[in-house]
């Protein structure tokens, strides 16, 4: 049913909607006017998420089971416009603060590798990546709640094996910026980009005889802006919108995992697990952010934003009502996704957003390498995922 | 369904804000400076200030 005939879901609207306002309340007294910026283009990103229903998980799916290539295209194309508006801005000071912005730079290594497969695999049980666990848990699905939860703690057990999998050889990082000038760097990726659009059109076609490369332009049905659905250009276009303003705003580039481990380990540490003397949390950031309020930390903000940002979206489009019972198997499934996409997530460095995207926005190497590895996982994935759905 | 998905989510939201006031912020990792070691160039590996030439005070 098209969302302009559902009503508006009036008490979980304003239930979202003040919500939102107390973390603004809290953040802009509290810690300070850039992490309100943080949570409010957070909520921007939940509702472009939702709206377009843009997700890494199913649109490789389709790719792989049906040869639709809708999805990979729109996520390519914003990919393309990341590489320019990133290629530009990093290493530059930013509009809104005092110092430079930098990119999502990581080693390329077996850590990557091995992680971004596991990752791939695990995303299509888990039935959604790490910003679409968050945009669907967040508009009120209770299986992508339980994909979270095991989620957090994937992370903190992967923060628990970091070293060792960093320790495995790796090439260091690879930043294209470091070897070409910006041109040259966005050319290159363009063309790579290109590329692989030309081919996976290509294989479209040679499945299913045609192909409308129009179709990331129209709505599933009537398009309403406030409502939705949104078309699948428009959700690209306002990923790389708003994190353009992201990474004005926090100085790097938008990302989702990290938080999650940190919420691991803060109830780790609760229950009495020493966190502190492990490796990953003695690191000069991660230490940092285990001692301060999770509030401090904006990738934690960012994730709030999204949920309530998804639950608000959800509440305008009528479809956050459709509570359904979940049977056992999805619920095993996940917990072994979600789990298995949180360890994955850590030792690569980031997920979809904060290593694919941030890392190839910012010419990365290892953002491709995660990209060609979380591919081949997803492949193994979606014939795996059928004991379960 | 609708409850228990609402009461999670009220929860997740309290404890973060009754966490926020026990822990405090001691510490704004948003005022970062440049240059960092090898060290810090995996102290936050998902791109939060991610990587390289990026040190915490």
């Amino acid at each position: 049913m098209s969302s302009l005939n559902l009503k508006i879901d009036k008490p979980i609207l304003i239930y979202g909607v003040l919500s939102s306002i107390l973390f603004s309340f809290i953040l802009f007294n509290n810690i300070g006017e850039r992490h309100l910026y943080v949570f409010l283009i957070g909520i921007g990103l939940g509702v472009s998420l939702y709206h377009a229903s843009f997700g890494f998980t199913g649109g490789w799916r389709s790719f792989i089971e049906k040869r639709d290539s809708s999805f990979l295209r729109s996520q390519l194309i914003m990919l393309g416009l990341a590489v320019i508006i990133f290629s530009v801005f990093i290493n530059t000071k930013s509009f809104i603060y005092d110092g430079n912005m930098i990119g999502a730079i990581a080693p390329v290594g077996m850590s990557v590798i091995a992680g971004s497969f596991i990752f791939g695999f695990a995303m299509q049980l888990g039935g959604g990546c790490g910003s679409g666990t968050l945009f669907t848990a967040g508009s009120g699905n209770l299986k992508m709640v339980v994909t979270l939860v095991f989620f957090i703690l994937g992370s903190l057990i992967g923060s628990y094996h970091f070293d060792f999998w960093t320790k495995l050889p790796s090439l260091g990082s690879i930043s294209l910026l470091d070897y070409f000038s910006k041109i040259q760097t966005i050319l290159i990726q363009l063309i790579l980009l290109l590329a692989l659009y030309s081919l996976i059109s290509k294989l479209d076609f040679n499945k299913n005889q045609k192909i409308n490369h129009r179709d990331i332009t129209t709505s599933a049905s009537v398009f309403n802006f406030v409502k939705g659905p949104w078309p699948l250009i428009l959700g690209s276009i306002s990923l790389v919108f708003f994190s353009f303003f992201m990474m004005q705003v926090a100085g790097h580039p938008w990302s989702v995992t990290f938080a999650f481990g940190l919420w691991g380990a803060k109830i780790a540490n609760f229950i009495g697990i020493n966190v502190e003397s492990w490796s990953y949390w003695q690191l000069s950031y991660p230490s940092i952010a285990l001692e301060n309020s999770v509030l401090a930390d904006p990738t934690t903000v960012s994730n709030i934003g999204i949920i309530l940002g998804a639950l608000i979206a959800s509440a305008l489009s009528g479809k956050i009502s459709k509570f359904s019972k979940i049977n056992k198997k999805l619920i095993l499934a996940a917990m072994l996704g979600g789990f298995l996409m949180g360890y994955g997530a850590r030792l690569a460095f980031g997920c979809n957003i904060g290593a694919l995207f941030g890392g190839i926005a910012s010419g990365s190497l290892h953002g491709w390498v995660w990209f060609l590895f979380a591919f081949l996982g997803s492949v193994i994935g979606v014939k795996f995922r059928k004991f379960f759905y | 369904m609708k409850l228990i998905y609402f009461f999670i989510i009220t929860l997740f939201f309290g404890v973060l804000i009754f966490e926020h006031n026990n822990k405090g912020v001691f510490y704004n990792p948003l005022f970062h400076e440049e240059g960092g070691n090898s060290i810090n160039s995996i102290a936050m590996p998902c791109g939060l200030g991610g990587s390289k030439n990026h040190n915490h005070k």
